[in-house]
Parts: structure tokens; C-alpha cells; sequence
């Protein structure tokens, strides 16, 4: 049990993938303009994140392990899609905000990495926690970071304008 | 003058790191040193270059087949096989260039301005960068101008990786605080570097 809200609140804080590990800044930095993009880019990272967790570490003993990157990408890929689908079927306006980057997280470090250093190592529980964790660190990040340059760009806070000028 | 302009304007304009925000990660992870700069960015344009061909032509097949959905697939699968296959050759043809870049070759594959550029080559609805107007409408992308819009961004990536690695090995002799030393120092540095190319915006 223990170890189970050790493995989740890792990426939280202490080893939180935007401020701690420096991973994944491509989208830190360029989808961070507004509290609401940053913070749908972190929720659709965090479901790629978990899903392709959860996957990499079922099949942990079947991918041989010269061919991993190729077999760790292709799960990872095969997500992404299914969260583009997602975002053009029910959330058309974000999807052509955050356009190009929703793709990339294909190539986001933290995906890749959390499979390398975790998923194929740990039981499935374990992974989809870690994945949770990793994936919500990613998203407060984001969101702090769009809440903060949306309020100096704009003068406002997930589309609310702050009183005062 | 159009593919003038496609130079100018990936390379300072729109430049793919300073102002796409795409492969931040190697710019951030390997620019502590002008040498591997270089070595970093000669592999990059590369891959970039050859993989813009193979992707444009791929995608075409895709939308004959409709089967556009596999696209972010593919298109990463075609990436993967290319930086192993180059790898591979490298290793053959010339073991010098293979030793000098051999670290950074397999780090291409998750460099995110390599599939960035293939989906903005390939699918002119994601155009980040539009290419100068032709007749009031921007021109699409065929294989001429996508390889040469891929090449030069591959410049682009190639010359602000190599200047932010000269301020940073200025950087590692300047007496730096020690709240900022490391990440902090070197986020803000490229900052002022990203500031100093708004300067460029307009011109193409």
C-alpha cells in the first residue's frame, strides 16, 4: 500500500516530469498560452501516458528486447491516434488548438520514458499508478504554467477575466 | 525567389526552435558543447531531409488507400526504421562519422521537429509555417518545396543549436548564482536567444 502512493505521488513532486526531470518541454512551452490548453494537453498526455503504461508493461514478457523502442512506440502511437479521434469527435475546438502537438506526444519524452524506466520493469498496477502520477504531475505543470502566461498575456485565468486594471 | 523565401523564412522567421517550439529537448539536452552541436544538428538534417521524402511520398499512398488514420503510426514507424537504417549504413560506409555521431543517431527518433516537419509536409491543414503566397493563396507543399522547406529547417534547428551552445560553454566560465545554476540559467538563456530571432518576424 505503501509503496502504491509512493509510486503515485512520485511524479507529482519529486520527481514531477516538467520542473524536476525537464522532460517533454516541447509541449511545456508551446501549448502553455492559455490554463485551458495546457491543461487539455496534460489530460491527453496523461491518458496516453496510462494507457501505454498499462499495455507495455502487460506485454513486458513477450517484446523481445532488441526491438523494444519500435514495439514501445507503436503501442505508444496507436494511443495518440485514438486520443486525436477523441478531441476531433468531442472537443473539436481544442483539437485545432493545440493542432500539431497533439500527434507529437507520440515523440514526448515522458511517454517513452516512463515505458523504458517503469513500465517495463514494474507489475501492471504499479505501471497504471505510476502512469496516473506522472500524468497528473505533467498537467498541474502545464496548467500552473498556462494559468501564470495567460495572466500576463491576457489578463485572465481559464477565460475569467481578472478584475482591475 | 519562392524557394529563396522558403529558406529565409525557416531558417530565421519561423525557426523551428526558436519560434515552433519543436526540438527543444536535444536543444536543451545536447548544446553543453559547440562540437556535439554540430555532430547533433549534421545527423538532424539528415534524418530530416530523408524522412521528408519517404513521409510525403507514403502519405499520398495513404490517402489512396484511405487509410489516413494510420498516419501518426506510419509515419513514426518510417522514422524508427530510417535513424536504424542509417545507422546501420553509417556504421559500413564510414566508421568516423558513425563514431563522431553515434550517441545522438538513435536520440533522433524521439526528436520531435522530425515528425513535427513530416505532418506539416504532409498534411498542409497542420501548416504551422505557411509558404509565401502565390496568387493571394499560400502555395501547398509538393515533394520539391517540402524537401527544401525540410532542409532548411534542419539549417534553422542546426544554427540555434550552435549558437546556444557557444553561450553556454561562455556560460560554464561565468560565476553564476547558485539558484540559477544549470536548468534555470540555460531556460533563460534561450529565452533572450528566442527574443533576439522576434526580431526576424515580418521580414519574409
Amino acid at each position: 500500500m505503501n509503496n502504491a502512493l509512493k509510486t503515485l505521488t512520485n511524479g507529482i513532486l519529486k520527481e514531477n516530469p516538467t520542473f524536476a526531470l525537464v522532460l517533454g518541454m516541447c509541449p511545456t512551452l508551446a501549448t502553455t498560452t492559455s490554463a485551458k490548453n495546457g491543461m487539455f494537453m496534460g489530460l491527453a498526455t496523461l491518458f496516453v501516458l496510462v494507457c501505454s503504461n498499462v499495455v507495455i508493461s502487460l506485454l513486458k514478457k513477450v517484446i523481445p528486447d532488441k526491438v523494444r523502442i519500435p514495439a514501445f512506440i507503436v503501442v505508444i502511437a496507436t494511443f495518440v491516434t485514438v486520443v486525436q479521434f477523441l478531441l476531433k469527435a468531442y472537443a473539436p475546438a481544442v483539437d485545432e488548438q493545440l493542432g500539431l502537438f497533439i500527434p507529437l506526444i507520440v515523440v514526448n519524452c515522458i511517454v517513452l520514458g516512463r515505458a523504458e524506466a517503469f513500465a517495463a520493469k514494474n507489475s501492471v498496477g504499479l505501471s497504471a499508478l505510476d502512469g496516473i502520477g506522472m500524468g497528473l504531475g505533467f498537467t498541474l505543470s502545464l496548467t500552473v504554467l498556462g494559468c501564470v502566461r495567460e495572466l500576463l498575456g491576457n489578463a485572465s485565468v481559464f477565460g475569467w477575466a481578472v478584475p482591475g486594471d | 525567389m519562392v524557394y529563396f523565401l522558403i529558406f529565409i523564412s525557416a531558417i530565421l522567421v519561423n525557426n523551428i526552435v526558436l519560434s515552433q517550439f519543436l526540438g527543444i529537448c536535444p536543444f536543451l539536452g545536447v548544446s553543453k558543447k559547440i562540437d556535439t552541436a554540430l555532430g547533433m544538428s549534421a545527423a538532424v538534417a539528415f534524418v530530416l531531409t530523408v524522412a521528408t521524402i519517404v513521409t510525403f511520398l507514403l502519405q499520398k499512398l495513404l490517402i489512396a488507400w484511405h487509410v489516413e488514420f494510420l498516419q501518426t503510426i506510419l509515419f513514426i514507424l518510417v522514422i524508427a526504421a530510417l535513424v536504424q537504417m542509417i545507422e546501420i549504413m553509417l556504421k559500413k560506409v564510414s566508421p568516423s562519422l558513425y563514431q563522431a555521431l553515434g550517441v545522438f543517431l538513435p536520440l533522433i527518433t524521439t526528436n520531435c521537429c522530425i515528425l513535427g516537419v513530416a505532418l506539416i509536409v504532409a498534411d498542409p491543414a497542420q501548416l504551422l509555417v505557411k509558404l509565401p503566397l502565390e496568387n493571394g493563396e499560400p502555395m501547398a507543399y509538393n515533394l520539391l518545396n517540402g524537401v527544401l522547406y525540410a532542409l532548411a529547417t534542419s539549417i534553422g534547428f542546426g544554427l540555434a543549436l550552435v549558437l546556444f551552445a557557444g553561450i553556454r560553454e561562455q556560460l560554464a566560465l561565468a560565476k553564476v548564482p547558485k539558484a540559477m545554476q544549470g536548468t534555470p540559467i540555460a531556460l533563460l538563456t534561450a529565452g533572450l536567444l528566442a527574443m533576439a530571432f522576434m526580431g526576424f518576424s515580418g521580414v519574409a
